[in-house]
């Protein structure tokens, strides 16, 4: 049994090996940006890309989608739709809610295609799979129309531009229907639904400890008692009453109460986010996103 | 005497208590964290199925409205129509998991009927230069983008569930893996296959529209 499973097994791991070192192939996405405007191919002057930069802030401000716009030189003979999720991948690009959307230009195919081409292969929108149902292909593919003569006329910020007003378009209709704004709020309910049960298995713990208790065990059930009455006393006077925590773990609460904020700003972040916060950073439009091949090219 | 000893005993109990499961647990550790690995794998490479299982539906929900604009704009085509008809009462048919990739004929009918609605869609493109009225319907341009997109996810899906297989797999091989099917009776985790995408059920949109 042993050797004749260990055979096919070993042939399967070197197809896989093989099957993957094709895929990722030439191309190699660019390391991940810190800003939303990752211009490695350098064709925008810097107030361009600053006021994209300030567009795409205001996006994700608005919408809670965090929309990467990218400029690659070239894209080595890969396929656009694997280079793009390749890149997307990498760069996990929608942050911690997971709704990402990238935007990018081939520039090197973009100049051989030249002015008046019917399709270059060279720009592509790549879509999170949290935003597939708000941005849906076909309405990706409208903006395209309209960008690829640009951008084959090699009139790259113009473009990018252009990118940018057409995802407003899609987003303020999805929002305007509701869509946008609900996941948001799910994941704080999930936030909320997590604490509730880690807080019930807290209690539940605790009442196992006692119960295992025999009458001779008295210096342990008095010292494990008295903390948890303490921590219930706390709980409920700070309006938390699912949280059992021994007071001693008091920090420990409060450390995760920032975390919340924190996390909570993303989303709602219209009301207490102020801008000058943003700093040359926009590492939180990377990491956590995932993409299943939604979008389209021209 | 007799009371010391009890108490003895009782401290004893005392700390054999708490410390029985801690043992018991610590012993365990090894088979169980390797069962919920096991576990983890294989619901991995299902919900990676239903997710390729589901591109492939979102593909054959295109069906009826190819049959819309076909009929509109090229409605002399009677055996597209035909055609598509035929390959989409098939495709919403036949239903796998992932477990059924493992069954040669199960998978055979999967196959052809998905290669039966490819190839609906691949005749509808063949005669779209032959109708300039198809050409420019917007319902038929968002149809092909539609059409282009899922081909892409459904590519997507495939690498990831086959991806999702190897590494079920390769954690199956593992020795400990087979000791524990052995305690567990040699039935509890089957290998699975990977799927393989088949010449001519693929479908490539590329057109200048």
């Amino acid at each position: 049994m042993g050797r004749r499973t260990l055979v096919p097994a070993l042939l399967a791991a070197l197809l896989v090996a093989l099957v993957s070192g094709t895929a990722w192939g030439a191309f190699a996405p660019p390391p991940r940006p810190d800003t939303a405007v990752a211009d490695t191919a350098d064709v925008l002057t810097p107030e361009q890309e600053e006021a994209l930069r300030g567009r795409l802030r205001a996006l994700r401000e608005r919408t809670g989608v965090s929309f990467v716009v990218a400029t690659v030189p070239t894209l080595d003979g890969t396929d656009i739709k694997r280079a793009s999720i390749d890149t997307f991948k990498a760069w996990g690009v929608g942050g911690e809610e997971n709704r990402g959307l990238l935007f990018t230009v081939y520039v090197a195919e973009a100049r051989e295609a030249g002015p008046g081409a019917k399709r270059c292969g060279c720009i592509r929108f790549e879509v999170g799979r949290y935003l597939e149902g708000d941005v849906t292909d076909t309405a990706t593919k409208r903006v395209l129309k309209d960008v690829g003569p640009v951008v084959v006329a090699g009139d790259f910020p113009k473009a990018l531009d252009m990118a940018v007003d057409g995802i407003e378009d899609i987003l303020g209709d999805a929002q305007a229907q509701g869509t946008t704004d609900s996941s948001p709020r799910d994941g704080a309910f999930g936030l909320f639904v997590a604490l509730l049960i880690g807080g019930a298995v807290l209690i539940g713990m605790v009442v196992l400890l006692l119960g295992l208790d025999t009458p001779g065990a008295r210096p342990l059930w008095r010292a494990s008692r008295r903390p948890r009455r303490r921590a219930r006393a706390g709980g409920s006077a700070s309006g938390r009453s699912d949280y059992t925590v021994p007071s001693s773990a008091a920090s420990v609460i409060h450390d995760d109460d920032a975390g919340r904020r924190s996390s909570r700003s993303y989303s709602n972040s219209s009301y207490d986010d102020d801008i000058s916060s943003w700093g040359s950073d926009d590492s939180d439009f990377f990491g956590g996103g995932d993409a299943g091949g939604g979008g389209s090219d021209w | 005497m007799r009371r010391t000893r009890t108490r003895l005993l009782a401290s004893l109990l005392m700390i054999a208590l708490p410390a029985a499961p801690l043992l018991l647990t610590s012993g365990c550790t090894c088979g169980v964290g390797k069962h919920d690995k096991l576990v983890r794998l294989e619901t991995e490479v299902d919900r990676k199925w239903a997710d390729l299982q589901g591109q492939f539906q979102r593909r054959a929900n295109l069906l009826p409205n190819a049959v819309k604009i076909v009929k509109a704009r090229a409605g002399s085509e009677k055996d597209i129509l035909t055609g598509i008809a035929e390959a989409r009462a098939s495709a919403t048919q036949v239903k796998l998991t992932a477990a059924d990739l493992n069954d040669p004929a199960k998978l055979e009918t999967f196959r052809a009927s998905q290669t039966q609605v490819a190839q609906s869609f691949g005749r509808l493109m063949e005669i779209h230069e032959k109708y300039p009225e198809l050409k420019s319907d917007q319902g038929f341009q968002d149809l092909m983008t539609q059409l282009e997109g899922t081909e892409n996810r459904i590519n997507i899906a495939v690498q990831e569930y086959n991806k999702a297989v190897a590494d079920y797999n390769a954690e199956l091989k593992i020795v400990s893996g087979k000791a524990l099917d052995a305690i567990t009776g040699d039935e509890m985790f089957q290998p699975r296959a990977m799927y393989e995408a088949q010449a001519g059920a693929e479908i490539a949109p590329d057109l200048d529209i």
